[in-house]
């Protein structure tokens, strides 16, 4: 009986409060929220927060414990300066990270604060959800005068800022320095692709040890950088013809032929995390690879679950023309929605993240460099060994042989990146296609992926 | 006064005849069927009729839905890594379901007898299908799997389980086939039910326990037996998580299944439009099964089962 | 005699051992959490640690941003309980109405709750996502919990009308006799035997809320509200390091409310199951 009662009194409380909501269930309500963002969009300045007010931001990321615990350390610290000011967290995976955010975007209850890759920006910022921080940064509310206009470009869509980088990284080849070292064989920045396949065959017949590509799309971003243009153009590839991308699958499939290619199968079914990688996870030369392709802030998370006795380190990855084709990359970026009730004090919180020694001491370059330069002379003094490779690895080495990075690619590069760039690696490594199919099936999905997303 | 009192009158007439009207076997059949009544309209009615509107436009989630007609279902046709991902779901359901129940079904003849010892076996038996389709097992089971996994070390094996085409999709079926325990429950409480006397009957027609159990147990057991196929079979074609954390749909898109498709469409890529139109292909198709299993039921089910 | 015997020890065996390479996964998770975590993968095909050591519970205990798992169970067990709590009770009314009643539209009820058995929960996650913040539901438990109160889960729904049409009708004849009306037939007479078929509803729906993932990851926007199984999938993030021996021990831990449930509520699975027609 109290249970019919209670499931009773439950069917009129859902009954009440539809009622309270109105007509809101058709479609056409979202319209409303639509309003609301213009309105938002109309007073950048936001409301006015005085000091005593209590504010709450919440922050959205991705990551491992490792970040958890230092991005909240660091938040902890603002509200210890700012005692009006708290922080609510919303962690993540990655994918499920996107997830959440484009759920929460489509009923404009963003987090304040979420962070994101350049590639999804253009999502975003098409619909309206990411405030414009140009106003900010004219302002000076949002000082980046020590920040260089080529990282901040990257977070550029239509002239207007969006994204501010939580820390920069570059693409790095990734390698087994005591691997290499104990079998004298010598490697070094800015190889090409020749010397890169000399390196591999090398590595195989010493020591019968694989080499393992990953990275995929930053290759054929490479390529298409190094012919003079950006890999997405709009809504579509930036590149005229697929040749331009024979080089890399033309690698993948020497590399097959020649036996130093590492079994797809192995690849495969180690994953995609850092930690599961050949590099550092492996049984026998067979399982092993002495290098990887990552981010370059991604080794310090590979060094630490690395088999002891193992050195990691890092130089550029192989491509002909790195003055045109490398570029520092945002490792992700950190962006202020426009449903936030507190733009203003967002603001200040990433203006903090960007200049503040203190929350950059307890950050310390996780998420890459940090954007501002004299904060990462700063923080390079207290580094770990690890991290303290990947700062100059992107200070010294990437900075003087890079061009600027392309601005944000439309809704769709994604895709591009994540399915067609991957799968079709593994295919030529499968044997399933020969390296002239691979890059014109690439070619080919690619165009078809930018050119039904097209918004219009 | 008079009229107030007519008006009181008027009221426990109303209260009276509300109050029969109540008592009546029609409305109270509705009245018990309330719940369910308002729960299918706003939890799943509307939020169907939305999905049908988004599947006829271009929606990326975060922005607005714009109409765009039947493109989408166009599209879909046209899309070889549906059919892929169709082949893929069919394949799984159609071996793993079967398999499923065959073991659910010899391990409940083993267990349906009791002994002291029987609800550790029974518990030891459903353990597995207790942990569902968690984050937990995913994980340990694509650990076991792994090259330096746990299969490999025991059977001194040198394969990539989830990376060949050929392989991966069994890991997967494997993992359905271990959590088999719903469905040997169903069959444990129907084998109790059947009335020890028909056996006694036949053990004095000189009956051996082999042609007991074709004659009697399972013509018994075919209802049964259907239903487990039916609810199997659809949670089969909606298998998601086990591909999404286990493989994610690798390799070469081998165990790319329907639902993990969607969801990625929907999420990862943000075509939610293209991946609500995927959505209602995917319920007709699952309608079309279970009218094809229904179809089949009158040829080998036995009405008078349990 | 001696036959029956040996067949029974054999039975035995068989049985166990089967058993045994059942839940060996299993073991094999508890014996992982045991191991330091870096060794874990390793030693894959040793079952007893080298040393044990508890430092991945500890590890994992800590949780994230100083919210500690305690937490995150505390929070699932409270969605979990009273999400069963509603659907044993909303399905139970509703299975009653189905089996026993007669009323117009009837059959046209009882297909819609096996049309919710075939719907794919993906293709309604963004709708229902979009309405739940309607009515101001996201980052609450309520998204969680309210569905239940509306038997829309046909499974459950299906499993309890197939029991009450088990029980005998002429219990139901005798008390209209006597004057009950059709509510308190439900509360007197068919509630008190439908005991087993709530503990089975009871233990399928708390399972299924325990395990859940995509609700709590859609729903849920801060760390301190967080699910058990959220908080799992964060021990091992694709993009960057996965802390396998965290992640272990914390499944372990998450697994034994489950098996407490499944112990104390066994005997009603097999009784509280059952298809049409029994004891006819």
């Amino acid at each position: 009986m109290k249970k019919k009662l209670l499931s009773i009194l439950l069917a009129c409380a859902m009954v009440f409060s539809l009622a309270a909501c109105g007509d809101s269930e058709e479609p056409g309500g979202t319209d409303e929220g639509q309003n609301q963002e213009e309105e938002n969009e109309e007073t950048p300045e936001g409301e006015d927060t005085g000091d005593g007010e209590a504010i709450n931001l919440t922050a959205a990321w991705w990551g491992s414990q490792d970040r958890n615990d230092r991005f909240s350390n660091a938040f902890d610290t603002y509200t210890a300066s700012n005692p009006n000011v708290t922080f609510e967290f919303q962690i993540n995976t990655f994918s499920d990270h996107l997830t959440a955010l484009s759920a929460s975007a489509a009923s404009d209850t963003m987090p304040d604060l979420a962070m994101l890759q350049t590639d999804y920006l253009k999502t975003y910022t098409d619909a309206g959800k990411l405030v414009d921080l140009t106003p900010y940064i004219e302002s000076g509310a949002l000082d980046l005068s020590n920040v260089s206009e080529s990282v901040i470009s990257t977070g550029e869509v239509d002239g207007a800022v969006y994204g501010i980088s939580a820390g920069n990284n570059a693409a790095a080849l990734i390698y087994n320095k005591t691997l290499l070292e104990e079998n004298d064989i010598e490697i070094k920045n800015l190889m090409n692709y020749e010397e890169f396949m000399d390196v591999c065959r090398e590595v195989y017949e010493k020591t019968g040890v694989k080499t393992q590509f990953d990275n995929m799309a930053t290759w054929l971003e490479h390529l298409a950088r190094e012919n003079g243009t950006p890999l997405f153009d709009g809504n579509a590839l930036g590149v005229e013809s697929a040749d331009v991308f024979l080089p890399f699958y033309e690698m993948v499939q020497t590399g097959r032929e020649e036996g130093w290619l590492i079994d797809q199968g192995i690849q495969t079914s180690n994953g995609t995390a850092t930690e599961e990688q050949a590099i550092i996870n492996y049984s026998s030369p067979e399982t092993q690879s002495w290098c990887s392709f990552f981010n370059s802030n991604q080794m310090v998370a590979m060094q630490n679950s690395a088999p002891e006795g193992v050195e990691l380190d890092l130089v550029t990855m192989p491509c002909s023309d790195p003055s045109k084709a490398y570029y520092i990359r945002q490792a992700m970026c950190w962006t202020i929605s426009t449903n936030s009730a507190n733009i203003d004090e967002a603001v200040a919180v990433l203006n903090w993240w960007i200049n503040s020694e203190e929350a950059n001491g307890i950050i310390l370059g996780e998420p890459g460099v940090p954007a501002n330069t004299e904060i990462a002379n700063y923080v390079a003094e207290q580094l770990d060994e690890a991290t303290a490779k990947t700062f100059t690895f992107v200070t010294d080495v990437v900075t003087s042989n890079s061009a600027a990075g392309d601005p944000p690619a439309e809704n769709g590069a994604s895709q591009v990146r994540d399915e067609v760039a991957n799968g079709i690696c593994e295919r030529v490594s499968y044997g399933e296609l020969s390296a002239e199919e691979a890059a014109q099936e690439f070619f080919n999905q690619a165009n078809e992926i930018m050119a039904n997303s097209a918004s219009e | 006064m008079k009229t107030a009192i007519a008006g009181k009158n008027k009221k426990t007439g109303l209260k009276e005849r509300a109050y029969k009207t109540l008592m009546k076997e029609s409305t109270a059949g509705v009245v018990f069927c309330l719940p369910f009544i308002l729960g299918f309209l706003l939890f799943i009615l509307i939020p169907l009729l939305l999905s049908l509107y988004y599947s006829l436009c271009k929606y990326n989630i975060v922005g607005e839905a714009r109409f765009i007609g039947i493109q989408n279902y166009l599209d879909v046709f046209k899309d070889d890594k549906f059919w892929k991902a169709l082949g893929v779901t069919g394949f799984y359901a159609v071996v793993s379901v079967p398999l499923r129940v065959l073991f659910a079904l010899i391990v409940a003849l083993l267990l349906v007898r009791d002994t002291k010892v029987t609800p550790i076996y029974r518990a030891m038996y459903y353990l597995p299908s207790l942990l569902g389709s968690s984050v937990a097992v995913a994980i340990l089971w694509k650990q076991m799997f792994a090259y330096d996994g746990l299969i490999n070390a025991i059977f001194g094996l040198k394969i990539a389980w989830l990376g060949e085409t050929d392989t991966a999709i069994w890991v997967l079926i494997l993992l359905s086939v271990w959590q088999f325990g719903s469905s040997m429950l169903i069959f444990v409480s129907n084998l109790k039910q059947i009335p020890s006397s028909l056996y006694e009957a036949a053990r004095v027609d000189g009956a051996n326990s082999i042609q007991n159990f074709f004659r009697i147990t399972l013509p018994l057991l075919t209802p049964t037996i259907f239903f487990n196929l039916v609810m199997q079979s659809i949670n089969g074609l909606m298998v998601f998580a086990s591909g999404q954390i286990i493989t994610g749909g690798k390799p070469l898109d081998s165990t790319l299944f329907y639902a993990l498709y969607m969801y990625n469409q929907t999420f990862s890529y943000n075509n939610a439009g293209y991946g609500s139109a995927l959505g209602w292909v995917l319920i007709v198709v699952v309608a079309l099964y279970t009218a094809i299993l229904f179809k089949t039921k009158k040829y080998w089910v036995y009405e008078g089962g349990l | 005699m001696a036959r029956k015997k040996r067949r029974k020890v054999v039975y035995h065996i068989l049985t166990m051992l089967c058993g045994f390479i059942m839940i060996y996964p299993l073991i094999w998770m508890v014996c992982s959490s045991l191991k330091e975590s870096g060794t874990i993968f390793l030693t894959a095909s040793e079952l007893i640690p080298r040393n044990i050591t508890f430092e991945n519970f500890i590890n994992g205990w800590q949780g994230f941003s100083k919210v500690t798992f305690g937490v995150f169970i505390k929070n699932t067990f409270l969605v979990a309980i009273i999400a069963m709590a509603l659907t044993v009770a909303s399905s139970a009314l509703v299975a009653y109405g189905l089996a026993r009643l007669r009323f117009k539209g009837k059959n046209l009820l009882f297909a819609l709750v096996l049309l919710t058995m075939m719907l794919p929960g993906e293709i309604v996650m963004i709708p229902r996502y979009l309405w739940f913040n309607k009515l101001g539901w996201v980052n609450t438990y309520l998204p969680m919990t309210v569905p239940c109160a509306f038997a829309i889960q046909g499974f459950m729904v299906y499993q309890m009308k197939n029991f009450i049409e088990g029980l005998p009708r002429e219990l139901n004849e005798a008390a209209k006799i006597d004057g009950c009306s059709y509510y308190s037939i439900f509360t007197r007479i068919i509630l008190p035997l439908l005991k087993p078929a709530m503990g089975t509803v009871a233990i399928f729906s708390f399972i299924n809320n325990w395990n859940d993932y995509m609700s709590p990851l859609l729903y849920l926007k801060n760390v301190p509200k967080y699910t058990v199984s959220l908080a799992l999938k964060l021990f091992c993030d694709q993009s960057s390091t996965s802390d396998y021996g965290a992640m272990f021990a914390m499944a372990v831990v998450s697994l034994i409310p489950v098996i407490l449930i499944f112990i104390f509520c066994q005997r009603y699975l097999v009784e509280g199951i059952s298809t049409q027609g029994l004891k006819g």
